[in-house]
């Protein structure tokens, strides 16, 4: 019976396990014969089902999809274009280009976060002096006598080059417990270095920013930002899941085939809701990878919406300011007054030439003067930060400021974007919010972004049904329920659906076949798991 | 035991998609059916 392979295994299957049933088993040579019948069968059916593993391995393979690497010159020149857009920035300065903010939160951290070491961070901002070709030695580090001492050693061990910093712990030990707020002064110590060779800097950013632009053909930011819109869609373009990736993720279980089957009631459901009848099939999908595109900022936007309602509880009140504003300038002042006290003292204390440990009764109270002063300065710098960034939100802030540019606030300004984060989120591990930051910069550098531009800050709006309304007049009919952001994976799963079974059927490969392959890959796994068991 | 000889020939090319994962989970399964129905040996010495 070759014609039917199916149907001799089921009728063999169902004649044996009758005779089974009705074996004797009474006497010890009954169960034998028994024991016997089923090894032999076993046997027979181990070899059938090797063959046919083989068999549906051979085929499997035979709808194996080859396709050539995706290209990565658009992520390289994609790259570049931001590094150029980060240079021209016209929103930070040079303290955020040079990245010292961020190597400023991560001091100011350093205790909250137990980071591993604050050597990297302080060779950290070395390096990138150096670059500026501004070497730093201890004569620079005169913020407080401790803050000299601490500096003359760490640079030492620097220049040595060998890795070994253990002198280095030992002075931390015993200036600590005299000064625990060491790192607090040696924190306000690359403060003062950044403004004071803040011309440097800037030339230095300026070189670079001459250069980027030279490389890249980019006559200015306004170009920059074109350029780079324009590489996003292409990107998307060249992104677009490929048939073969579409196997891979059935095959893996990422994609539920059954789902894919036209009888499939999840499908028949999907094609209700997103593509009219009446509709071209190829304008429904474009549409549709649109909505996908809106569905994913819209999660972004929920994601970091905690945000957007801080900025908007906090600088709301700024919108009513009649006159100028001098908070910043006030806490400048300030400052500089208690640094030009602090150098006083200091000018006395260095000119002593005695060391820590042996010192007369005023010098020692001249220390303690310096290190209580310091500490001031440093809670200073406290409401200096709040007063810093408050500057530049007066700078920009307007009744129809909207999301997209508070999104660019933040992501041009590491330092107050981390304190935000750890504030609304209630985050104290490090990772975490590096977390949220890095998902928050992919949001904000997203050329692609639209519906943000249209949302004011400081305005209640209907996001989702911005987006129903929308896609209404394309006849997709997705509610304000299906924007829910718990449900938004649903929609986003039903999307897809939709785009990869249009996919496949314009394609030279068959539902049935993804849905086979899938099968085979199913029968390995289990068989790869009864082997480890 | 006699070792049976029988050579099954079949052309699985004639089994659609469906039809051949069907025939491998049926022969996997009367394995499994095989190896549960098997007697538990007696002890040895019992005999």
């Amino acid at each position: 019976m070759n014609s039917n392979f199916l149907e001799f295994i089921n009728k063999d299957i169902e004649n044996k396990k009758e005779y089974i049933s009705v074996m004797p088993t009474k006497t010890k040579t009954n169960r034998k014969k028994v024991n016997q019948f089923i090894d032999e069968t076993i046997d027979k059916y181990n070899n059938y089902r090797s063959s046919t593993r083989n068999y549906l391995l051979a085929k499997a393979k035979s709808f194996d999809i080859v396709e050539p690497d995706k290209d990565n010159h658009l992520n390289e020149k994609l790259e570049n274009l931001e590094y150029v857009k980060f240079l021209l920035n016209p929103t930070n300065t040079y303290v955020e280009k040079m990245g010292f903010d961020s190597l400023l939160y991560q001091i100011s951290n350093y205790y909250t976060f137990n980071f591993k070491s604050l050597n990297d961070i302080i060779n950290s901002f070395l390096d990138k002096f150096e670059l500026a070709g501004i070497v730093l030695t201890a004569d620079d580090f005169t913020y407080t006598c401790y803050v000299h001492e601490y500096m003359e050693v760490f640079l030492e061990a620097r220049r040595k080059n060998s890795g070994d910093y253990d002198r280095v712990a030992e002075v931390f030990e015993q200036i600590y417990w005299i000064n625990p707020e060491i790192i607090e002064h040696v924190e306000l110590s690359f403060r003062k270095l950044i403004r004071v060779h803040e011309k440097k800097l800037n030339a230095y950013i300026n070189r670079l920013q001459k250069e980027a632009m030279e490389k890249n053909g980019i006559a200015n930011y306004a170009i920059c930002l074109e350029k780079i819109h324009s590489l996003y869609i292409d990107i998307q373009f060249a992104n677009r899941e490929t048939i073969g990736e579409i196997l891979t993720k059935a095959k893996s279980g990422e994609i539920d085939i059954e789902q894919y089957l036209e009888e499939s009631k999840v499908r028949k459901q999907a094609f209700e809701t997103l593509v009219s009848p009446d509709s071209d099939i190829d304008d429904a999908c474009a549409s549709l990878e649109k909505l996908l595109a809106n569905v994913e900022e819209y999660r972004n936007y929920n994601e970091f919406y905690p945000i957007f309602k801080d900025f908007r509880d906090e600088y709301s009140k700024l919108l009513d300011l009649k006159e100028e504003y001098k908070g910043l300038k006030n806490i400048e002042i300030e400052i500089a007054k208690k640094e030009a006290e602090l150098e006083k003292i200091n000018k006395k204390i260095f000119g002593t030439h005695i060391g820590n440990f042996y010192f007369s009764k005023d010098l020692k109270s001249l220390k303690s003067e310096s290190v209580m002063l310091a500490k001031e300065i440093y809670e200073l710098f406290k409401k200096y930060d709040v007063e810093y960034f408050k500057d530049r939100v007066i700078k920009s802030i307007s009744n129809t400021i909207t999301v997209a540019d508070v999104l660019n606030l933040y992501y041009s300004y590491d330092y107050f974007k981390k304190l935000v984060i750890q504030k609304v989120y209630g985050l104290d591990n490090y990772d975490a919010i590096i977390q949220y930051s890095d998902n928050f910069d992919l949001f904000a550098m997203n050329a692609t972004n639209i519906i943000i531009s249209g949302v004011p800050i400081f305005q209640d709006v209907d996001v989702p049904r911005i987006i129903v309304n929308r896609y209404r007049l394309n006849n997709i009919n997705i509610t304000v329920d299906d924007l829910n952001p718990d449900l938004l994976n649903l929609l986003t799963n039903k999307i897809n659906l939709v785009l990869r079974v249009t996919k496949i059927e314009k394609s030279s490969i068959h539902m049935d076949q993804i849905w086979f392959v899938a099968q085979v890959e199913r029968i390995i796994n289990s068989e790869s798991k009864a082997e480890t068991m | 035991m006699k070792k049976e000889n029988d050579v099954v020939d079949f052309d699985l090319s004639l089994l659609s998609l469906q039809e051949l994962i069907e025939l491998y989970d049926h022969i996997t399964d009367f394995l499994q059916y095989l190896e549960n129905n098997k007697i538990e040996n007696e002890e040895e010495n019992n005999e």
